[in-house]
């Protein structure tokens, strides 16, 4: 979309132009849902929070001023924040659900910890989840900055530059921080997989 | 090229960030350690979901899914517009009860005021009258 189209675009949106807003989520359901994938890897909750941040563009659309930045890149924006915040209140959802995990006595008097799968992808197969598992923590053990990045670069496709845009930084820093998100990804990876 | 410095840049390697030579040199090493080989495919396992997880699209239509809780926030601002109009409204007419009955009862407290003021007024000219009048009988008698 060039900039041209960009400022009829939110204009019309707006001028709350409900077509016009169709067919912004429509141009960009699939790229926020990937991105928020990547933070998430949970294609029920990913869906949920892309939605949420549609709603959130169409509220606040009529403070939107033309030419501070790109909408898409204020939409990955708050589209990283919502999945962050998500992912804050998972954990400590996760944390209050380990305190008083599901236990099972076995006939042999064994006691058995069942803990329900927390990641809901329809089509996927037990050495996929586990792959997603592995994935997960390997990313979320990143900070955050280079966990924001590499989402960004890798589930997003972005060039420094348009990263640098959502992070407000530099690309350099931006390179930077993607070299030792990598690095540190493979020590993660590696460590959750010996 | 040493394990070490191999082990090092995998993931670059994987994404196919080195320089050209450096690319071979590594090549070359997976294919003769098996240490480093073994590592190598892990990592690539784990990297392979990424490109996987980016093949999932939304599980529902996502405009539809939209347009409900637009139209349900709508739904809920104009409730609570109605609900606040209707608080106002309401508060205003009981302003206005109150004003009325607290000016009411100003006015018949004035009122009584004033009743027993007139009172006493017309209990003093009474007086006064009488007072006179008894003077002026005095008077007439004496002449």
């Amino acid at each position: 979309m060039d900039s041209m189209n960009e400022d009829i675009l939110v204009e019309r949106l707006k001028a709350r132009d409900e077509q016009a807003f169709k067919a912004f989520v429509e141009k960009y359901q699939n790229k926020v849902f990937r991105l928020i994938m990547g933070f998430v890897h949970d294609t029920y909750a990913a869906q949920d929070i892309a939605q949420d941040v549609f709603v959130k563009l169409w509220e606040k659309i009529p403070e939107w001023k033309a030419g501070k930045a790109k909408i898409s890149t204020w939409l990955y924006k708050v589209a990283v924040n919502h999945a962050l915040n998500y992912i804050k209140r998972e954990d400590k959802k996760e944390y209050v659900s380990d305190l008083s995990a599901f236990t099972r006595v076995n006939d042999d008097g064994s006691v058995e910890i069942q803990i329900e799968d927390t990641l809901r992808n329809p089509h996927d197969s037990l050495e996929n989840k586990e792959l997603a598992q592995i994935l997960r923590k390997a990313i979320k053990a990143l900070p955050k900055k280079q966990r924001i990045a590499f989402v960004l670069s890798k589930y997003q496709n972005m060039s420094s530059k348009e990263i640098a845009e959502v992070m407000e930084i530099s690309p350099g820093n931006v390179d930077v921080i993607l070299h030792r998100a990598k690095k540190n990804l493979q020590k993660n990876i590696l460590k959750l997989m010996q | 090229m040493k394990c070490k410095e191999v082990k090092n840049n995998l993931i670059f390697f994987y994404y196919n960030e080195l320089p050209h030579d450096k690319m071979k040199q590594i090549e070359e090493h997976l294919f003769k350690c098996s240490s480093c080989r073994q590592e190598y495919h892990k990592l690539a396992l784990a990297l392979d979901y990424v490109r996987e997880e980016k093949q999932f699209t939304p599980v529902g239509n996502m405009w539809e899914g939209v347009s409900k809780r637009i139209s349900h926030q709508t739904t809920v601002v104009r409730k609570l517009r109605i609900l606040e109009a209707v608080a106002i409204a309401a508060s205003v007419i009981i302003a206005a009860l109150l004003g009325s009955l607290s000016g009411r009862a100003y006015v018949n407290s004035i009122a009584s005021e004033k009743t027993d003021y007139y009172q006493a007024a017309t209990y003093d000219s009474l007086v006064n009258t009488f007072e006179n009048l008894d003077e002026n009988i005095s008077l007439v008698m004496d002449q």
